[in-house]
């Protein structure tokens, strides 16, 4: 495999904020609870240009964290990923995406979260980065993110309401989309549970006015398990999907259990415009 | 959003194979004989759409044990495999969930079937599809996805050993001597070894091309992570990578350990490539 592959594809995958000597990524710290630590840088200097990357983050904590990845020089650092949630309930199950966000050859790249953790709480971050191909993939340059809620470091709660397997209300995650999207993610959080029983859920992402919602995606899968307590996956996607400006997106969902508390889980969006 | 966007986009969603009485998949058995494959499970009759792509959603809600899973095409009888031996793992008896996107297109009208091994008898597996409808330009479709590594034996993949230095890349494990055909994009799938009691550890996995002495490093330091609540690597599937790899070329994988505990240390590998 060459740097350039004629057409589309990636060239090179190059590593970046790995720490060998633990075999983990880069440690972020947070301090005061929901609110973002400082910026800790994963890579010097980028060596290639890159159409996107993968980003893992992994924890050991019971918290719910939002993520940032920002690019630039210490000081005046620019967030191309805001608040990406990751969360943890017994477990860590960690997360692994693609993020199509351009990132020119040379740049510094950095990484943040807060956390509801009390000061201390560490995750781990690191990412690959992936070259063009000579055609190139149509890289964006950041994504917008819906429904983050940087007050608990969580999403927007989405209740599947207290008939087992049956879809409860549309909960909205923003009211008017303030650009067009063409690719959409969806994470799930766990609401710093420590505790959920074994259940399962059904979850729908909507557009359109209250009363009017149409689904655009339906009944994504996601697993508890009394062991782990954590749902699971914490995201989908990307959907190739492409979303007007303007337009109201929602959740609603439905759980094998009407217990309260257990079947309540968070929702962010991220899309790309 | 229209039924046909004119740039590159899916015109639709279109979820297949959900059990909303009960809110999960659709369950596919494995056969009464460990390590043999177990009979066709239909997911969805007759696609509704011409599909560009597929999003695949799979659960393990039983036993622990190591699985493959092959999802096809095609009537009963005539059944063709479109992605081979993907590998599902779990441990404890925890249940998981987790899902990727199959760049693989998928015609209307076709039937859409799953079938799976493991290593003990009569297992259950859930699957799930969301069909992803075509735009005007579409993307640029994909065929056949070859799996490399799995290990039928075992109902696994290939074992990558990080070694007995803890936090220092172990040596190659081969995956496949030589590719038969070029592709275009790679997943990286990890097991468990059947394992029930993993401790707290990370590890770093990567994936390699070339002749054995020679390797060079294709796919860099993929994390992974178990603890002991749940004993288990996370994530289960890494990818897509739109990597370009040509025919003839052996793959190999390699890994780094924070712990070097026999058989916890173990990694489980298949590496799928999509022509």
């Amino acid at each position: 495999m060459g740097d350039w592959p004629a057409t589309l594809g990636h060239g090179k995958i190059v590593q970046y904020g790995i720490s060998p000597s633990n075999s983990l990524g880069t440690s972020t710290t947070s301090g005061t609870a929901n609110a973002k630590s400082p910026w800790t840088q994963l890579t010097p200097l980028s060596s290639i240009s890159a159409h996107g990357f993968f980003l893992q983050i992994l924890s050991q904590g019971l918290n719910d964290n939002l993520v940032d990845v920002g690019i630039g020089e210490s000081g005046a650092v620019k967030v191309i990923v805001s608040n990406v949630l990751y969360t943890c309930g017994s477990i860590a199950d960690q997360l692994f995406f693609y993020a199509p966000v351009s990132i020119a050859a040379n740049s510094k790249v950095w990484a943040r979260h807060q956390s509801t953790g009390s000061s201390g709480d560490t995750i781990y971050v690191s990412a690959l980065l992936c070259a063009h191909g000579f055609l190139g993939l149509r890289p964006v340059s950041k994504f917008v993110t819906f429904g983050a809620m940087t007050s608990d470091s969580g999403g927007t709660e989405v209740d599947p309401g207290g008939t087992a397997n049956t879809k409860g209300a549309w909960t909205e995650i923003v009211a008017s989309i303030a650009i067009k999207v063409r690719m959409l993610y969806v994470a799930i959080g766990n609401r710093d549970l420590a505790t959920r029983a074994t259940m399962s859920l059904f979850i729908d992402i909507g557009i359109g006015a209250s009363g009017a919602e149409k689904v655009l995606m339906s009944n994504l899968y996601c697993l508890s398990e009394d062991g782990g307590d954590t749902w699971t996956p914490q995201m989908f996607g990307p959907f190739f999907t492409q979303v007007p400006s303007g337009t109201r997106l929602s959740a609603r969902a439905q759980c094998s259990s009407a217990t309260i508390n257990e079947r309540l889980f968070d929702v962010v969006l991220y899309g790309a415009p | 959003m229209g039924d046909w966007p004119i740039a590159i986009g899916t015109s639709e969603l279109l979820d297949q194979g959900l059990n909303t009485a009960s809110t999960t998949l659709t369950s596919v058995t494995s056969s009464a004989t460990p390590n043999a494959m177990g009979s066709w499970t239909q997911i969805v009759a007759s696609s509704p759409i011409d599909a560009q792509m597929v999003h695949v959603m799979l659960s393990v809600d039983d036993s622990t044990r190591d699985s493959l899973m092959d999802l096809g095409i095609g009537a009963v009888g005539a059944e063709k495999i479109v992605f081979p031996k993907m590998l599902l793992t779990n441990s404890n008896n925890d249940r998981m969930a987790w899902s990727f996107l199959m760049p693989v297109p998928v015609k209307a009208g076709i039937r859409i079937v799953a079938r799976v091994q493991t290593s003990s008898i009569s297992l259950v597996r859930r699957i799930g599809l969301h069909l992803m409808g075509r735009s005007f330009l579409g993307f640029s479709a994909m065929g056949r996805v070859l799996a490399w590594g799995a290990d039928i034996l075992t109902s696994s993949g290939t074992l990558v050993d990080p070694g007995t230095v803890a936090n220092t890349f172990g040596a190659w494990s081969e995956l496949v001597s030589s590719t038969i055909n070029k592709v275009r994009a790679l997943y990286v799938m990890v097991g468990n070894n059947n394992l029930s009691v993993r401790g707290t550890c990370a590890a770093h996995l990567q994936i390699g091309i070339g002749a054995a002495g020679s390797e060079k490093v294709l796919i860099p330091q993929m994390q992974l992570r178990s603890q002991t609540a749940t004993d288990l690597w996370t994530p289960r599937v890494f990818g897509p990578f739109f990597a370009q790899v040509p025919a003839g070329v052996r793959i190999s994988a390699k890994a780094q350990c924070s712990i070097t505990t026999a058989t916890e240390r173990l990694i489980p590998v298949v590496v799928y490539g999509v022509d």
